[in-house]
């Protein structure tokens, strides 16, 4: 069973590339199942791959708030662990959970406890467990899960996109050392590999196809086998389900 | 007995349902194969049968007696799974996109007969709905939501075609409740027979609610323990001993 985080800097591209390996597992048979958490407040991972989820588990925390005053801890586990299923949006062997807004610090500790261990009952029940994250290794950690196998650092050519990835990686190796990789994304025809210490998996051109996906708000379930940057894709599932 | 008044109107259902010959009796199984580790999910994809759910009507309840039931045992009122879901071939699936139309409403009513311990009634409450929280079986989705008695269960084609049935169903609450010390016999029952099979259950299980929500505000909070001014007056009158546990507490705080 994998857990993979996609972390990096903002706007390099971690929901497209999220979305393309939904994609890259929807197309093959017998991949098995993969639990696809969208961790982005905006939802964007919900929209590309355009999946209404039925509530976000920011509904389902407060929700369980409301709750705590008439359940003990029996029932309020379950009742995560059953709202939680319900909050599943599925497409075939996919499942999708939104996490929608950031939760308010320090507050209801215990109940986020009861979502993360119904999130992890959940996810082990799944071959593969794909985690769109906002930004960096620690909000992975707090909110969603616990434990990731996989780190899948993604960046574009920019320096600035670059180091935040180192960066994450450190911190990523503080709390545990889960196999990382870099993934560079919409890279020109005739640029050359980045200079960096992080281990480059894969080198994303830039797509026309996948902009146009993009643009027209498109299910990117949709995106053709021709895609240049679903093949890609389509050749890191080794890594991701290794 | 604190049941006693949801346990008659249960008693007589299955007493209506013998007589119109739509209730099975069995004897539950031995051991099972179909244990699994974890709790399972079962996607819509992979679903031969869709059991309750908030979408349809569905109710769970759990409740014990000092002298009920007589042995173990598993009963079923409707259909057994694979005629339910239609079948266990695939090809009976629903078509992709067409939405699940292999749902039924669903009940399923576990009375426990436990042995003394007056003073451990709230303790052996939660032992028992523990017990019932863990049953897995491969291939079957179990979700309950005990404030709502709801019960939601996915059973996948793959499970159906191998012969999963509402006995190896039953069995697995009675095996897990039977491990508990205090448990001398289960019954589960199983509604799958429509709507207004499992809507009739639901007088009995207002009054399985009302009993453990007064039950669990003993226990879990601070409340009013003069029972002229409480406000679960109404609801111990109609079960006598939670009166009793009621006035126990009440001497404990006083002490």
């Amino acid at each position: 069973m994998s857990v993979v985080a996609i972390c990096g800097k903002g706007g390099v591209g971690k929901t497209t590339v999220a979305a393309l390996l939904a994609r890259a597992l929807d197309s093959g048979a017998g991949r098995g199942r993969a639990l696809f958490v969208d961790a982005d407040p905006a939802g964007g991972l919900a929209m590309a791959l355009d999946l209404e989820p039925p509530r976000t588990l920011d509904d389902l925390r407060r929700e369980l708030i409301d709750a705590a005053g008439s359940a003990d801890v029996t029932d309020l586990l379950a009742t995560a662990d059953y709202r939680l299923v319900e909050s599943l949006v599925e497409h075939r062997e996919l499942g999708l959970l939104v996490v929608g807004r950031p939760e308010e610090e320090g507050c209801y500790c215990k109940l986020n406890s009861f979502l993360r261990q119904a999130i992890e009952t959940l996810s082990d029940q799944f071959a593969l467990t794909v985690i769109d994250a906002e930004a960096g290794i620690e909000q992975v950690n707090r909110r969603v899960m616990r434990s990731v196998s996989h780190l899948l650092l993604v960046s574009d050519l920019s320096r600035k996109g670059l180091r935040v990835a180192e960066a994450i990686r450190e911190v990523a190796a503080e709390s545990g050392a889960p196999r990382v990789g870099l993934l560079v994304n919409r890279v020109p025809d005739d640029a050359g590999r980045p200079e960096t210490a992080l281990p480059v998996l894969a080198m994303v051109p830039e797509d026309p196809e996948v902009q146009r996906f993009d643009v027209e708000a498109r299910s990117f379930f949709e995106i053709p086998e021709t895609s240049a940057a679903l093949g890609v894709v389509q050749g890191l599932l080794s890594w991701v389900q290794g | 007995m604190l049941f006693d008044a949801p346990l008659a109107d249960i008693r007589a259902y299955i007493g209506r349902a013998e007589a119109s010959g739509e209730l099975r009796r069995m004897t539950p199984t031995t051991g099972s194969t179909w244990r699994a580790d974890e709790p399972q999910v079962v996607l819509r994809q992979s679903t031969g049968l869709e059991l309750g759910s908030t979408s349809a009507a569905s109710l769970g309840l759990l409740l014990w007696h000092g002298s009920e039931p007589s042995e173990d045992a598993v009963l079923l009122v409707g259909p057994d799974l694979a005629e339910a879901g239609g079948g266990a071939a695939p090809v009976l699936a629903p078509p992709a996109g067409s939405g699940m139309k292999l749902r039924r409403p669903f009940a399923q009513v576990i009375c426990v007969r436990v042995r003394g311990g007056d003073d451990e009634v709230y303790q052996r409450y939660r032992d028992m709905r523990e017990a019932r929280q863990r049953v897995a079986l491969r291939g079957v989705m179990w979700r309950t939501l005990p404030r709502q008695q709801s019960i939601w269960c996915r059973i996948d084609r793959a499970s159906l075609a191998e012969g999963l049935d509402a006995r190896t169903l039953g069995s697995a609450f009675v095996h897990e409740m039977r491990a508990l010390p205090f448990v001398e016999a289960v019954q589960v029952l199983m509604v799958t027979a429509g709507q207004a099979a499992v809507e009739q259950l639901r007088p009995a299980a207002a009054q399985v609610l009302d009993i453990v929500d007064a039950l669990t505000r003993m226990h879990e909070e601070t409340m009013e323990l003069d029972c002229d001014s409480c406000e679960y007056e109404a609801i111990c009158d109609a079960a006598d001993e939670l009166r009793r546990i009621h006035r126990r507490l009440s001497q404990r705080s006083e002490r």
